[in-house]
């Protein structure tokens, strides 16, 4: 096996050995198929020279048959014991110039025979018994004896007894009692610090309140102070107006009247009615009749003239 | 159940389940009462407890205030324990008056002084000595009103603390009547003033009303306007 080691002797040192490790060897997974002549020993099992065929009943039967023969039973020992002494291992023979020899070895002869002395013996258990009662154990007396009385009241001293009780039962109440009592007082405490508080708050609030309404109160009044001085302002700008107009129209018209007297004067709706009717009946009537005698003089004159002229002529034709 | 004859241990006394309840309450109203006498307290409230009457246990527990003008004898709390006690009735006896002035501890000859500044019968009537008794708490008159107040009213304590004016008028024209330096008309005069404020408050009347009010000669120029500014935001 090839491996790689190296075991030095140094002189003076003590034996070390290494060796480099090696991969191990790989063995197969499956073992090597059975060798070939195996096989033929597969067979029928039920031909098997090993294998009882038949019924129990039935080899019983015959088994209780070759007993009733006992030669025939002889005889196949005997061919058995042949059989087998045939294929016993032997001692080897004895070499060249030796022979076996038998030696006693032991002290004492001892006669080997096939029958082997038996004896019979029997032997029964007894019926069973009961179990005898186990005598009281009672060990030697060792220590002293001693007696003693219990009496009245010394289990139990009532005094003693009671103690821790009592001593929890007080002892808790005072301290309940104790810290319920400072805790009721803590808690009155923050009410009336917080009563006081919301009464100062309360009465704050109302003053703020107060100077609030004050305050609205004011400007409300300042607003409408305002709004009035402006109305007032207004109202004087409009009376100066409504004055200058009327002074201005007051101007304007002052000689109005005058003027339209003047001018229906003029355009003679104020008329003098006498002279109106002069006019109007009177003058025209005139006139007409004046030009009616204008017109009859004109006539005349023209008759004149023509009649002067008709006259002329003819003179001038008498002539 | 009857105890059995022999105690074997511990376990078999039998304690009465009310017990620790009485002895809880019994020690937190020791506590907050703070009695001079213990056993004479004791006594006085297993009595009244017995009895079914008022307990004669403070309501709060009161440190010792600095500002007394008594210093072993009459505290609000005391007086208004007794006011608890005895006011259910209009008049007490002298008796009665001794008895739960004793079950609180109190020094007597206080009481004999109280009762020496008025004349009393074997009756007492109650709000007069409840008057007395606020006297001796603060020194002047007002001050003897505040603490009236401070003890009679309904209201959360810290709050404004306040009482219904009859009861007010009745204490302070007894106490003016006793003083008697006090002419009827300031007396008048003083309760007019205060009328309007009350009606404000659906007839009750609060300390705040009457302490700026009542030096009317020695006041400054800012605490009644003050008070007054406050009392007319209500």
């Amino acid at each position: 096996m090839a491996f790689a080691s190296s075991s030095h002797r140094n002189p003076a040192e003590v034996y070390t050995f290494l060796s480099r490790p090696r991969p191990v060897e790989g063995r197969s997974k499956f073992r090597e198929p059975p060798p070939k002549q195996t096989q033929h020993s597969y067979g029928n099992i039920m031909y098997d020279r090993h294998v009882v065929r038949g019924s129990m009943h039935a080899q019983h039967i015959a088994h209780t048959r070759s007993q009733s023969n006992p030669a025939r039973m002889q005889r196949e020992q005997v061919i058995r014991n042949r059989a087998r002494d045939q294929y016993r291992p032997r001692t080897p023979e004895a070499l060249m110039g030796r022979q076996h020899v038998d030696v006693q070895t032991d002290l004492y002869l001892e006669e080997l025979s096939d029958v082997i002395e038996t004896t019979e013996t029997e032997s029964q258990t007894d019926a069973f018994l009961d179990k005898p009662a186990t005598p009281l154990f009672i060990p030697a007396k060792s220590g002293k004896d001693a007696e003693t009385q219990i009496e009245e009241g010394e289990l139990f001293d009532f005094d003693r007894e009671v103690q821790p009780v009592l001593e929890v039962l007080v002892g808790k109440t005072i301290e309940q009692s104790l810290l319920e009592v400072m805790e009721e007082e803590e808690l009155a405490c923050l009410r009336a610090q917080q009563r006081a508080f919301q009464e100062l708050r309360n009465s704050e609030l109302a003053e703020v309140q107060r100077l609030q309404e004050q305050e609205r109160r004011h400007s409300e009044e300042k607003a409408r102070r305002i709004a009035q001085q402006k109305k007032v302002l207004e109202e004087e700008k409009e009376i100066a107006e409504k004055i200058a107009a009327r002074a201005y129209t007051q101007t304007l018209l002052a000689d109005l009247l005058p003027r339209v007297f003047t001018s229906l004067r003029t355009h003679g709706y104020f008329y003098d009615p006498v002279e109106k009717d002069i006019e109007t009946n009177f003058l025209p009537w005139l006139m007409d009749e004046s030009h009616n005698n204008m017109e009859k003089r004109f006539t005349a004159r023209q008759l004149l003239d023509t009649i002067i002229y008709e006259a002329t002529k003819r003179l001038d034709e008498f002539k | 159940m009857p105890p059995p004859d022999t105690l074997y241990c511990s376990q078999q006394i039998n304690i009465p389940p009310e017990l620790p309840d009485i002895l809880k309450n019994f020690t937190k109203a020791a506590i907050r009462t703070q009695p001079k006498d213990v056993l004479q307290w004791c006594a006085a409230y297993f009595h009244a407890l017995a009895e079914g009457e008022c307990l004669p246990v403070k309501d709060r527990l009161e440190m010792n205030v600095a500002t007394q003008k008594t210093d072993t004898g009459l505290t609000p709390l005391l007086l208004k324990t007794l006011h608890k006690q005895l006011s259910h009735k209009k008049t007490c006896t002298k008796d009665e008056l001794q008895k739960k002035w004793k079950g609180l501890c109190l020094p007597v000859d206080q009481l004999d002084t109280l009762l020496s500044l008025d004349s009393f019968g074997t009756d007492i009537n109650w709000m007069e000595f409840f008057a007395l008794g606020c006297s001796a708490l603060g020194g002047t008159l007002v001050s003897a009103l505040k603490f009236a107040c401070e003890i009679l009213t309904q209201d959360e304590e810290g709050g404004a603390a306040r009482i219904p004016f009859g009861i007010f008028v009745q204490l302070y024209t007894y106490l003016a009547h006793l003083d008697g330096d006090i002419p009827q008309d300031h007396i008048d005069e003083f309760l007019n003033s205060l009328q309007p404020q009350v009606k404000l408050q659906h007839g009750m009347i609060k300390p705040l009303d009457f302490i700026h009010r009542d030096d009317m000669n020695s006041a400054t120029s800012d605490s009644p306007s003050l008070g007054r500014a406050t009392s007319r935001s209500e």
